[in-house]
């Protein structure tokens, strides 16, 4: 449970130590600092670069005192919030041995630099980068001059320099996967944010990360899979980018043999794109389904099969591929009676004033999907994606219409890792949520597999629990709606998390589309399945032949170049990685480099 | 003519220095006291490792090879009568560094102390240093003046007769012979110290009584560090033949006086660009500990100026457990530092770097773009004085040295070119 809220305002000392030029990523001092919070005592703690902006950051968490003020961009300043001075040197000291016993550790197995890891790697065939993304677009470009295949996980790169990258790779035969691209698999190995799917015959490609995550997920369960999972990166398919990378993955899965169907997976794009991608699509050799979330076809494709829903494709593509398949859109993928007693489980719970649905989603096109149901509807054409997704100041608190937040947006993940990896921002709201009367359901996902919290299930079941016994003291209840994108592969495991989800008094459905109906389904009281169709989760009669995919000659190795966790997950696999421990030049002081810059 | 940008302005610069640098050939010529070398070294005066300092700030292992050196020249003869006259403000303190000569740890040397000299047989420059005393890391018991006393009464002499009677030794050949027997010539000299014994054992043999060239061989032999200031004079002939090329960015000095560390740069002359003078890690003697220790003193860091010691600590397993890493990962600290160097010393060969030479060439602008600071493997004093030898491990540069000299670099080569100097200045100042 979130210990900032139960310590609340107690008497409190703020300690800090600076560590001297010495450069983490983000993600792994924003885990320490989780270690450091939980340890007995401590009721707020930070861990970040001495940069001005973070420095503004620990000032407003009342972590900043004299020795954090006078850090530099290149160092580390570790503080915290103790209830005694000695408690708090406790956490410093632990601080400093976690950065000692990494430094043993990095020293051995990394390199310095892009160019030190691929001269001791010459077999590596594609670069991970997630660096901060003024810095990603040169590490990707050096990576593509030196024949590497790029995935930039980074977001924040200019869009020039996206064109720009995209252009190189083409004119050399390579792809650039993002940036913003948060999901790939590739020859079996996932990479950043992906789950542990069976191989198959599918091949994925898509410019949204948790929306492949789902279709994959779901192809798995169906027990058909996937060939390769390959992201083009958030913009990909607007007018200015024009689709490039989409393009090239539809080329990539068309020649690979494994490959036998080839499904798209992507926010509405521009209407330029759309035909150019379609065009491409309808001529390709092998049968293509699209998905463009809450765009309607408007020109017939021959070779292309549309969906509305992330759900849709698994039926389609097992058209294609010639299995029977009992389902149609629209419908739940559980019995009547299971249907019945989770839907009377929730709509018992609310009063006569509850009648909004807040979504707190963690994965961005899971929202949008959410939203399609909640506020559009199938077919309802395009819709306004830069919607109002709420700001961390407003919370959720006087809710005046349903509301879906995308947790992982930038407002909510300044100074703070994505949702997927640090469940605590979404913690909280759930709190704040069950203290707000007009608020009826609350409709979440939780996304299992690599990168992903180790028990993101677990988090929220807390959350959900002590959520509806802060409603209960005030004589009131919540309907929780989750539905869980894993699979039991995964290293969080799929059967585990709805478990612990179901025990906690949530309604779990099997997917992410079904789970945004059935909240509806609840906020409206409904009172029985009626004409909905119940059938159960299908799956493919037959075990789906499938073959190993294999694209750029051969097994992934891999340069990972930013985060360490990164790293870690591949070095777990048993997938060839090496890893630059990565710094910002001139230790992220912008002046200097700029200076640099004139000089080199 | 096209005007050259100030990116090939340094690089045509910096390749220079480095050539120059590289193609430096030492030579032991001979064995002197220190005031026939210097003339600055005349009355009360003593020379000091590191940047410039007087008493009041010096570290108390420098102020106890001061008090060693006051009572060695017999101007005081008490450590209380030493401490006094140097508190006193009559005794003069000098960077060896700016006599073109460099001094192990305290670097603290007085004028009839001999030193080795040491001639650049390419460029003409002449260089001194002189042996790693148990004073010189703050000793002054009557064992450490005993030391003092038996280099500068025999082995010296010993060592000057049989230099002189050779007409000289390369050292070049030495050190490259080193290099392939597991020394990396800073923190580890065995494999050079007994080619040195050996290579004057002749003459020494030919030009002593028995008693005294017996004597000194042994003295020369059993040390494992009696290279020592034979490969730092070396380095700074090395960095002499290298200083003073316009807009070079390459590093000419990196030298410690126990407060300070202090970094100089060719294209910017004598200057010090100087920050608080860093800790060490690494490993101590029985009954001491982190606590105990001095910050990170000598001039024996112009080995890492000249592409040696960490710079070469490929060519050293031995020292892997000093440096906290495991033998092969001492490779990639090679190629950590060739991250931020200008080249690599092709004039050696290191056969655990496939027979390539180590980095040399420190280049300020690689070390703030890639932000990894110059390493160093080095001794540890003790932080009071009256103590010898209490461990030994590694130092990082400070970075603020190397801001600073750009600083100074763009005042100096491109003043107008930066739009918010004025700002970038003061930033510079308040960090000094």
């Amino acid at each position: 449970m979130d210990r900032r809220l139960r310590l609340g305002n107690e008497m409190s000392v703020t300690v800090s130590h600076v560590i001297r030029s010495s450069y983490r990523d983000s993600v792994w001092l924003m885990r320490l600092a989780g270690r450091l919070a939980a340890m007995t005592g401590i009721a707020k703690s930070a861990v970040m670069m001495g940069t001005e902006a973070n420095k503004e950051v620990l000032k407003e968490s009342g972590l900043l005192d004299g020795t954090g003020r006078d850090a530099r961009a290149d160092d580390v300043v570790v503080a915290v919030s103790a209830e005694t001075a000695a408690l708090g040197q406790d956490a410093l000291a632990a601080a400093v041995a976690a950065f000692e016993s990494v430094d043993r550790t990095v020293m051995g197995t990394s390199y310095s630099s892009l160019g030190q890891a691929i001269d001791a790697t010459p077999e590596a065939n594609i670069a991970l980068i997630s660096v901060p993304g003024q810095y990603a677009a040169g590490e990707a470009r050096a990576a593509l001059s030196r024949g590497l295949n790029v995935m930039l996980f980074s977001d924040n790169v200019e869009i020039q320099e996206e064109i720009q990258l995209k252009a190189q790779a083409k004119s050399h035969g390579l792809l650039v996967m993002g940036p913003d691209c948060g999901t790939a698999i590739v020859n079996g190995v996932p990479l950043a944010f992906a789950n542990a799917v069976r191989t198959g015959p599918v091949g994925l490609a898509g410019a949204s990360g948790t929306g492949l995550q789902e279709v994959s997920v779901l192809l798995d369960r169906a027990g058909i899979g996937v060939s390769q999972v390959l992201g083009a990166g958030g913009r990909d398919t607007g007018d200015a980018v024009g689709g490039a990378s989409l393009l090239q993955c539809i080329d990539l899965l068309e020649t690979d043999p494994a490959t036998k169907v080839i499904a798209m997976v992507s926010k509405p794009p521009s209407r330029a794109v759309a035909d150019d991608v379609l065009a491409r699509a309808s001529a390709a050799s092998k049968p293509v389904v699209a998905c463009f979330l809450g765009s309607s076809a408007t020109t017939v494709h021959a070779n292309v099969t549309h969906v509305g829903f992330l759900e849709d494709v698994v039926p389609a593509v097992a058209a294609h591929l010639g299995l029977a398949w009992a389902s149609e859109p629209g419908d739940f993928w559980i019995s009547p009676q299971d249907y019945e007693r989770l839907l009377k489980d929730q709509v018992r719970r609310l009063s006569k004033s509850q009648r909004f649905i807040c979504g707190l989603f963690s994965g961005g096109t899971l929202r949008d999907e959410a939203e399609l149901v909640v506020h559009g509807g199938l077919g309802s054409g395009s819709l306004n994606y830069a919607d109002d997704h709420g700001s961390v100041a407003q919370g959720v608190l006087g809710l005046k219409s349903h509301r879906l937040v995308d947790l992982g947006a930038d407002e909510f993940t300044v100074g703070r890792p994505h949702p997927m990896i640090d469940p605590e921002i979404r913690n909280r709201l759930i709190l704040d949520a069950c203290l707000e009367p007009a608020i009826a359901v609350i409709l979440m996902d939780v996304v299992l597999g690599f990168g992903s919290h180790p028990d993101p299930a677990g988090a929220a079941a807390d959350a959900i629990r002590e959520g509806r016994a802060r409603a209960a003291s005030q004589g009131r209840d919540v309907a929780f709606v989750v539905s869980v994108c894993g699979t039991e592969a995964d290293p969080q495991n799929l059967a585990d998390s709805e478990k612990q989800l179901t025990q906690v008094g949530a309604a779990v459905l099997p997917t992410n589309a079904q789970a945004a109906r059935f909240a509806m389904a609840v906020g409206q009281r409904s009172q029985s399945a009626g004409r909905l169709r119940c059938v159960q989760p299908p799956a493919a009669a037959e075990r789906v032949s499938c073959e190993k995919s294999f694209l750029w000659g051969g097994d992934l190795v891999v340069i990972n170049v930013g985060l360490t966790g990164f790293y870690e997950d591949l070095q777990n696999l048993g997938v060839r990685v090496a890893h630059v421990a990565w710094t910002p030049p001139a230790g992220g002081d912008r002046d200097l480099a700029a200076r640099l810059s004139l000089i080199m | 003519m096209k005007q050259q940008t100030l990116a090939e302005l340094i690089a045509t610069a910096n390749a220079d220095t480095l050539r120059r640098m590289i193609s430096c050939r030492p030579r032991l010529v001979d064995v002197l006291p220190l005031n026939q070398v210097s003339e600055v070294v005349t009355g009360r005066v003593l020379t000091h490792s590191g940047p410039p300092i007087e008493w009041e700030r010096m570290s108390g292992a420098q102020r106890g090879a001061v008090i060693a050196a006051v009572m060695y020249e017999e101007w005081a003869e008490t450590p209380d009568q030493a401490t006094e006259l140097a508190a006193g403000g009559t005794l003069r303190f000098v960077p060896n560094h700016d006599l073109g000569g460099v001094g192990p740890m305290a670097g603290i040397l007085s004028p009839t102390m001999h030193v080795y000299v040491v001639e650049d047989e390419a460029g003409g420059g002449k260089a001194y240093s002189c042996t790693e005393f148990d004073a010189l890391f703050g000793a002054f018991d009557d064992a450490a003046l005993d030391e003092i006393k038996l280099w500068n009464k025999i082995v010296f002499p010993v060592v000057g007769r049989a230099v002189r009677k050779i007409g000289g030794l390369d050292l070049k050949s030495i050190m490259t012979r080193a290099l392939t027997m597991g020394d990396e010539l800073h923190s580890r000299q065995t494999a050079a110290s007994s080619l040195l014994a050996l290579s004057l054992a002749p003459a020494i043999v030919e030009t002593s009584s028995t008693e005294e060239a017996s004597l000194a061989l042994k003295v020369l032999g059993e040390s494992d560090l009696s290279f020592l200031p034979l490969s730092m004079a070396a380095c700074k002939l090395g960095s002499m033949a290298a200083a003073n090329v316009p807009n070079s960015t390459l590093v000419t000095a990196m030298a410690r006086n126990g407060t300070d560390f202090g970094v100089q740069v060719s294209g910017l002359g004598p200057q010090w660009f100087c920050a608080p003078a860093p800790t060490i890690e690494g490993i101590y003697f029985p009954g001491f500990g982190p606590d105990d220790a001095g910050f990170d003193m000598g001039d024996s860091a112009i080995t890492e100026t000249n592409g040696l010691g960490a710079f070469a600590l490929a060519a050293s397993p031995t020292m892997s457990g000093l440096v906290g890493v495991s033998v092969d990962q001492l490779n990639k600290l090679a190629g950590q530092m060739r991250e931020i160097c200008a080249g690599v010393n092709s004039s050696w060969s290191i056969p655990q770097l496939d027979s390539g030479g180590p980095p040399i060439g420190i280049d300020i602008r690689k070390v703030l773009q890639s932000g990894i600071a110059p390493l160093i493997d080095t001794a540890t004093a003790h932080r009071d004085p009256g103590h010898r030898i209490i461990g030994a491990g590694i130092s990082r540069a400070p970075m603020v040295c190397f801001s600073q000299a750009l600083d100074a670099w763009f005042d100096r080569y491109a003043p107008t070119s930066l739009p918010d100097h004025g700002r970038a200045e003061s930033e510079g100042t308040e960090r000094a």
